[in-house]
């Protein structure tokens, strides 16, 4: 493999200024992409060189796989694909190697392996990884499935086989359940799905959604770089993500996190990777998927081991060997991210997108921040919500969360409404403090706990603030009433109505 | 000549109701009375929607914006959504019922683009049933109707095509009546 001399990042926002950093520090050129809604993103501005890819306003796509690779062998450029768009798409991996453009990641065969939920638990059950028990075929016989039911061990969860949205879904508790809710179960499925085909898995109580990031080299070298904890999830989207997980044990950290790098080293995978485990109360952990790219979340990793894993990707790429050996990774303290998106905490998360019109990033110590916004900047509403990742860290986890509440109350922006006040929100509550949260606590538990808390607040100050400026307002539109008379209702309307209401009141 | 207004304002999620009494005795100094009590402030704001407020020597960063009689604070991160109203406004806010009736105005509650049309001018809804979808930052936004009745009027197209159907907040979108 060639060395490396320039990239093209094939995406947008943050992490195009992410790729972009490492490769500035190791003295590659870079090259932006953009659509004509995104000329004036600051990814542009920050690469070496950047191209168009869209014809005109109308089209916002960034999914223009031919022009891109065009763009790519025309310049020279290796392709790195961010994450979202392009990565994790074996089509466009293998577009790149007919073309002979260098793709900073993992092969195609890998992608495709990865794909399918299914087939990749396959795999990685082969290669000595744990997943979740149960059956994978369809149940015929009811007898047969309770004796299954019996060795896996009660709660169950029997599931549609063509399901979706919680249909065909049922929680078994006990035996004497177990026929009942198969019948429902199947029923259900067969009114929804046309198909009344269903399976069983254990459930998982409580279940913590926590990930380990691995990479590989092309020269059969594998490493682990430990464990994140992304259970705080709202709608399935993770919200704050924190390294190491404070919720397993050692002894779990230890067998998770050699499982994660024997399975890539055995099935030969090169590029950064992640396993994401669902891990039981009682610290049993189980493989869920393999995301087969770089991660909104690495940089939490990145700060408790110190390893630059964009770097490694690109030196893995060139077909070097990774510059760690697995005994020089160890865990330095701990790193909290918060993703922060346009949208409205206040209005149920509504997205807001909009003009920037004051946009300051925090300063100081233990701070780590990407952003794909500045001041007078316009968020396109074509895009993803996410604007920035801000990271914090310290030697404890109670010191990245002190430091990430400073960091935040720091993060001024004007214009739009951000996810900030709920990420200090999550940072103020209780259940999270004591690190032991499961993925459903955003869904389920959160909501009650804050409202509890927010009852003890006192409300003076915003009632203060409130009142002035409401007569700041008024003087206001009291001065514009005298100076253009014609503008809103007239007084006499108002002075009537006045009249009438406080006969009506008596 | 000092400014002196009396309000009574309400905190959402919080019960009763606060009868403040704001005294301006200069620019940006106040005196506030909030159910009883006085308070010192010095108010200045420092852009679109950031305010500096020093209430008797506490030093607080306010994040506020308005929409009517309506603020939205954030206080060290903590929100709060607080109707500040003058006694006529109270009066007239006490008259009103809260039920939707009559001619009712959907406005767009997001800038966005309308990608689908589910109702068409003429079809009967009932409360709470989508009449359009509002796609913004990838997101579908189902438009629903307020009440039971019939769309009357339809203001916007839709389109897949996101610059032919943009949408600002507060566009109206449809009447149903």
């Amino acid at each position: 493999m060639p060395e490396i001399k320039k990239v093209l990042v094939a995406n947008r926002g943050e992490i195009a200024i992410r790729i972009f950093r490492t490769c500035r520090k190791m003295g590659i050129k870079t090259v932006a992409i953009f659509t004509h809604a995104d000329r004036k993103a600051p990814h542009v501005r920050y690469a070496d060189e950047a191209y168009c890819i869209t014809d005109g306003p109308h089209d916002t796509s960034y999914l223009k796989k031919d022009r891109i690779i065009d763009i790519a062998k025309e310049v020279g450029a290796a392709i790195h694909p961010g994450y979202g768009f392009y990565a994790e798409n074996a089509d466009f991996r293998r577009a790149c190697d007919d073309a002979g453009v260098i793709f900073i990641g993992p092969s195609a065969e890998h992608i495709e392996m990865m794909g399918s939920k299914t087939g990749a638990r396959a795999v990685m059950a082969e290669a000595g990884v744990p997943t979740v028990p149960g059956t994978k075929n369809p149940i015929r016989d009811v007898e047969d499935a309770k004796k299954v039911a019996r060795e896996i061990g009660y709660p169950i969860m029997l599931k549609a086989v063509y399901g979706g949205g919680g249909k065909g879904m049922r929680l078994v508790h006990k035996e004497e359940d177990f026929e009942s809710s198969f019948r429902m179960a199947s029923s259900e499925a067969l009114n929804a799905f046309g198909n009344g085909d269903v399976y069983m898995e254990k459930f998982i109580i409580q279940p913590h959604h926590v990930e380990v990031q691995v990479l590989g080299d092309m020269n059969g070298n594998a490493i682990h770089l430990f464990d994140r904890e992304c259970s705080i999830q709202r709608r399935h989207q993770k919200v704050i993500e924190e390294a190491p997980s404070p919720f397993i044990s050692e002894e779990t950290r230890r067998k998770m996190c050699e499982v994660a790098a024997n399975a890539i080293k055995k099935i030969g995978y090169y590029s950064a990777g992640t396993l994401e485990f669902i891990v039981g109360a009682d610290q049993n952990f189980y493989f869920l998927e393999m995301n087969t790219r770089l991660q909104v979340e690495h940089p939490v990793t990145e700060m408790i081991t110190g390893v630059d894993i964009v770097r490694e990707m690109i030196l893995v790429a060139e077909g070097k060997p990774l510059s760690y050996k697995q005994d020089e990774i160890s865990i330095n303290g701990h790193a909290i991210e918060c993703r922060i998106y346009a949208e409205d905490p206040t209005n149920n998360f509504a997205p807001s997108p909009g003009l920037l019109t004051v946009y300051q990033t925090p300063e100081g110590p233990n701070v780590r921040v990407e952003s794909g916004a500045y001041q007078g900047y316009e968020i396109p509403l074509y895009y993803d919500p996410m604007i920035a990742k801000v990271c914090a860290n310290s030697r404890t986890r109670a010191g990245a969360i002190e430091n990430m509440k400073r960091i935040l109350s720091e993060y001024m922006i004007c214009g739009i409404k951000t996810s900030i006040p709920f990420h200090l929100s999550v940072l103020k509550n209780e259940t999270f403090l004591s690190g032991i949260y499961d993925t459903g606590f955003i869904n389920n538990k959160f909501d009650m706990e804050e409202l509890k808390r927010k009852q003890n607040l006192d409300i003076t100050v915003p009632v203060i603030v409130a009142s002035i400026k409401q007569l700041l307002s008024e003087k206001m539109a009291a001065s514009r009433a005298v100076t253009r008379p014609d503008v809103g209702e007239s007084n006499w309307k108002r002075f009537g109505r006045m009249i009438n209401l406080s006969k009506t009141l008596g | 000549m000092a400014v002196k207004r009396t309000y009574y304002t309400t905190v959402d999620g919080y019960e009763g109701e606060n009868v403040v009494e704001v005294v301006e005795n200069a620019h940006a100094d106040y005196t506030v009375t909030v159910d009883g009590k006085s308070y010192h402030v010095d108010f200045e704001q420092i852009n679109e929607t950031i305010y500096s407020v020093i209430i008797d020597g506490n030093s607080y960063a306010i994040d506020m914006s308005e929409k009517g009689d309506k603020f939205d604070i954030l206080v060290n991160g903590d929100h709060f959504a607080v109707e500040v109203l003058d006694e006529m406004k109270r009066l007239m806010k006490m008259r009103t019922s809260s039920t939707v009736e009559g001619r009712q105005v959907i406005e767009a509650p997001m800038p966005g683009y309308i990608w689908k049309m589910l109702k068409e001018v003429g079809d009967e809804v009932k409360a709470g049933e989508p009449i359009m979808i509002l796609v913004a930052m990838k997101m579908e936004n189902e438009i629903k109707s307020p009440k039971d009745g019939v769309v009357t009027e339809i203001f916007v197209k839709a389109s897949e095509n996101p610059q032919e159907s943009t949408v600002s907040i507060g566009d109206k979108l449809a009447v149903v009546e």
